[in-house]
């Protein structure tokens, strides 16, 4: 199955062609999956009418947020590539193939394992928080201390609820 | 009921019954034949894709119909069984001719799925995929995990009880490789039949277990030499109050070679020594209960992990028979779907079972009486010709009631409701017995008599634990709402977005990475996916938003689950949300969309993502997608009867409730519960903007 969302996906591929043009050189995709061949693209007289193929490949672009910061992308054994200062990671996997679950790590900061899909091209934007600051993380919470707590401690009605 | 106005559900009502066109005749199947949608609603955010309407077809003669076609190519035609019972013959004909002679199409391609997933086009004959479709239909062939990778080779995947029933494909692998390796001798069924269960010892207690059956045993020997007996049996004779340990002894012994059995058999179907988990011989174990396990998910047994009777049961047969009762499970869902009916019978004790007849009539039809005749079709028929593979069956009419427009709505009696703590002080279960378990019913009206269609149990809300804001699990009552509310959204292989009060532990899971074992986010609790807290298909219980207001959505569904313990087990208890198995989640709606009016509005993406922080790693959720949607229009009413309350607490309790058994810091104090849809029942991920979730 594959699917065409080519109206709202052309905003997307023009910011990945974009993307691409700004990035250096050396940092130009680190492809897990050569490019498709340029033979593959539609001919250029085929009806107007007639759906465009997918291509066989996506284009996942990485970028981490803040941008200024450096950080590697994993996909369990294998390192995918880094994200440079200011410039994206971009990977091309073949469509349809499956989510990739990668941890992707700044230093200095809280290691981030996200997804990307390979249903169509996507951006993914990490964003990395610093050490110091995972308290403003959803589910940090406050450590109990080392002589332990106390059950149903602090409960407002001095757990009367419980011996209702 | 906050935001409920009757009027609006009385005018709802009222154009569902104004909309009662009956544009179909019953005796027809046309259960993809629908009336475009007209209108838009106020949910709606892409463009309606209303469905045309079929072309009514030419009528054909039946020997018309009947003639051979083995010119045709698979896309084009139809087997036909023919010939005497018992001696089957296959003829190729047209399958535009036969639906046209009144044949119905059942399709046992490898690519059939569910209304619900089935490729569906906009008014423009654009396609309007289904993210889900591959996945569903990858699973249902062995081809691909939960997640769309590639499966391993050899690996299976047993998911019919979750749903997912195995490809035509895959059954006829099952039988071919069944016949070769029978698995089953006369002397192990004897061993097995001999018990019903097979008691369950943990691992750790075995020693302590030997302990107390070797005391039994000194016990009666030293009651049979005081009572000059020959065998303990007699003991048990002469003494009844002695009977019961003869009784529990000769039930233990019995055990022993039945567990070997089970052992010899699971090993020879594959389930039991493959894996990395090592099993002792006699010990149920966890190599052992993961056979289990696959042993009930492999033919649909709805059961708890142990050795119990329906287990045991199948065990002791045939594989032959196991995989006939496999084929005509997978038939069940294929009839229901080429027939577009629902009543299964559940609804009463005398209420129609078209499921079953139909399904009766279909096996008949197709001589596929028993395992043997399954077989031989199987072997007349290569793997190959199931890519696309439709046969012609003549199916029963159906009631006068059916048509594309019926005036369908739903009724939820939650049964017995107990808005007390289930737990006492110090944090010792308090029992809260149900008599009458909430039940989920369709109606059909028709005639000005409400027909139930059929009637299935299902969950309301309870206790559940809660992640609050300080990061410390509370419980809070996730009750289920009182009163009329509407589906208009229904939305297969929906996304459940996790409220922010979702504990942080259920969130992530371990999965082996590209090679590499690692925690990553738990997207089958999310979705889309058929272990997902809504299951494959979910309709979004809403109050209709009034002069150009949103729907009002406090996060309950009815929905798919996987968690079948939940729904049939006594202490089984939800969010708030109604769940169904999710193959009668799947039935269910797919009747509904084939018989009201309604939109396609397929895949509504979105870009949602949240981290959370889990031993220090922050797991970000992303989720491009929140399903894909049909819009019905008029929506479809439902009712949610209060039930009766029990116990003293005529009200639920507002708020988290620490947990007797949990440790908090000392001094902190309990934090207020977050209101709102997106913290009730099932959370975000609504069809409405009035839903939340969507940050």
């Amino acid at each position: 199955m594959t699917t065409t969302r080519a109206g709202r996906m052309r905003w997307g591929l023009a910011a990945i062609a974009a993307a691409i043009v700004l990035v250096p050189l050396t940092m130009v995709a680190v492809a897990d999956e050569p490019a498709a061949p340029a033979a593959a693209a539609p001919p250029a007289a085929a009806p107007p009418a007639a759906p465009k193929p997918p291509s066989a490949n996506v284009r996942i672009v990485f970028t981490v947020l803040p941008s200024s910061k450096k950080a590697t992308v994993n996909w369990g054994k294998k390192k995918l590539g880094v994200i440079a200062p200011h410039a994206p990671l971009i990977v091309q996997r073949p469509r349809d193939s499956g989510p990739l679950d990668v941890v992707v790590r700044a230093e200095g900061c809280v290691p981030v394992q996200t997804r990307a899909y390979t249903f169509e091209d996507s951006k993914v934007a990490v964003k990395v928080t610093p050490n110091d600051q995972k308290n403003t993380l959803l589910g940090y919470r406050e450590e109990i201390p080392a002589d332990g707590g106390a059950p149903a401690g602090g409960n407002p009605d001095g757990g009367a609820f419980f011996s209702r | 009921m906050r935001g409920t106005n009757p009027i609006a559900i009385g005018a709802l009502a009222a154009a569902v019954l104004c909309g009662c066109s009956g544009a179909s005749t019953p005796g027809s199947h046309s259960g993809d034949s629908r009336t475009p949608a007209t209108g838009a609603t106020p949910t709606q955010t892409a463009a309606p894709a209303p469905r045309a309407k079929k072309e009514p077809r030419t009528h054909v003669s039946d020997e018309e119909a009947r003639k051979p076609r083995p010119d045709l190519p698979p896309d084009q035609r139809a087997l036909l069984v023919t010939g005497q019972p018992g001696q089957p013959e296959d003829r190729w004909i047209d399958a535009e001719a036969a639906e046209g002679a009144g044949y119905t199409l059942l399709d046992l391609s490898d690519d059939w799925t569910p209304f619900i997933f089935a490729e569906q086009e906009s008014a423009e004959g654009e396609p309007l995929h289904n993210r889900y479709r591959r996945i569903f239909l990858g699973l249902a062939n062995d081809e691909l995990d939960e997640d769309g990778e590639p499966l391993e080779p050899g690996s299976k995947n047993y998911l019919e009880l979750y749903g997912i029933p195995p490809s035509l494909s895959v059954l006829r692998a099952r039988f071919v490789q069944d016949e070769q390796h029978p698995c089953h001798d006369q002397e192990s069924a004897d061993a097995i039949e001999a018990v019903e269960t097979v008691t369950y010892v943990a691992p750790a207690d075995l020693k302590k277990d030997a302990r107390r059956l070797a005391k039994v045993r000194e016990e009666l020997e030293k009651a049979r030499k005081k009572a000059h007996l020959a065998t303990i049996e007699e003991l048990a004779e002469k003494q009844p109050a002695m009977a019961p340990k003869v009784k529990m002894l000769a039930r233990r012994a019995a055990e022993k070679p039945a567990m070997a059995a089970v052992e010899r058999r699971l090993t020879c179907e594959g389930l039991l020594g493959t894996g990395k988990i090592k099993h002792t011989e006699g010990i149920y174990d966890d190599a052992m209960r993961l056979a289990v396990r696959h042993f009930q998910q492999k033919h649909m047994i709805y059961e708890a992990n142990y050795l119990r009777r329906k287990t045991v049961d199948a065990l002791a047969r045939p594989l032959l028979d196991n995989d006939y009762d496999d084929l005509t499970r997978a038939l069940r869902e294929r009839v229901v779907a080429a027939g577009a009916i629902i009543e299964d019978g559940s609804a009463s004790k005398n209420s129609k079972n078209l499921v079953d007849d139909y399904l009766k009539v279909a096996l008949d039809q197709l001589q596929l009486t028993d395992g043997a005749s399954a077989l031989a079709f199987f072997k007349r028929h290569p793997a190959a010709e199931f890519k696309r593979l439709r046969v012609a069956i003549k199916l029963p009419p159906r009631p006068d009631y059916y048509s594309d427009n019926m005036d369908l709505s739903i009724l939820v009696d939650r049964g017995d409701v107990w808005y007390d703590l289930p737990f006492t002080p110090d944090g010792h279960y308090k029992p809260q017995p149900r008599k009458k378990y909430p039940s989920l019913t369709l109606y059909a009206k028709a005639g000005g008599k409400q027909i139930a269609l059929a009637r299935w149990r299902t969950t309301i809300g309870g206790w559940r634990s809660e992640q609050a804001a300080n990061g410390y699990e509370y419980f809070r009552y996730k009750g289920s709402d009182v009163g009329p509310r509407v589906i208009r959204n229904v939305v297969s292989g929906p996304v459940w977005i996790a409220p922010a009060s979702t504990p942080i532990r259920s969130l992530t899971k371990g999965k082996i990475v590209n090679g590499k074992w690692m925690r990553v986010v738990n997207y089958d609790e999310l979705g889309p996916g058929y272990l997902s807290a809504y299951g494959l298909i979910a309709g979004y219980f809403v109050v209709p938003g009034q002069n150009g207001r949103p729907d009002w959505d406090n996060g309950v569904r009815a929905h798919g689950s996987s968690d079948y313990l939940s729904i049939y087990s006594a202490a089984g208890f939800s969010h708030g949300c109604h769940r169904l198995p999710n193959h009668i989640a799947i039935r269910m709606y797919s009747f509904i969309l084939q018989h009201r009016n309604m939109t396609i509005v397929g895949d509504k993406s979105m870009n949602f993502a949240r981290q959370f922080l889990s031993k220090e790693t922050a797991f970000e959720i992303r989720l491009p997608s929140r399903g894909y949607y049909y819009v019905l229009d008029p929506p479809l009413p439902v009712n949610v009867l209060e039930g009766e309350i029990k116990g003293d607490a005529k009200k639920p309790v507002a708020g988290y409730v620490p947990m007797p058994w949990n440790k908090y810091p000392p001094g902190l104090p309990v934090p207020a519960a977050p209101e709102g849809a997106e913290a009730k029942a099932g959370g975000g991920g609504g069809g409405s903007s009035s839903a939340g979730g969507d940050d």
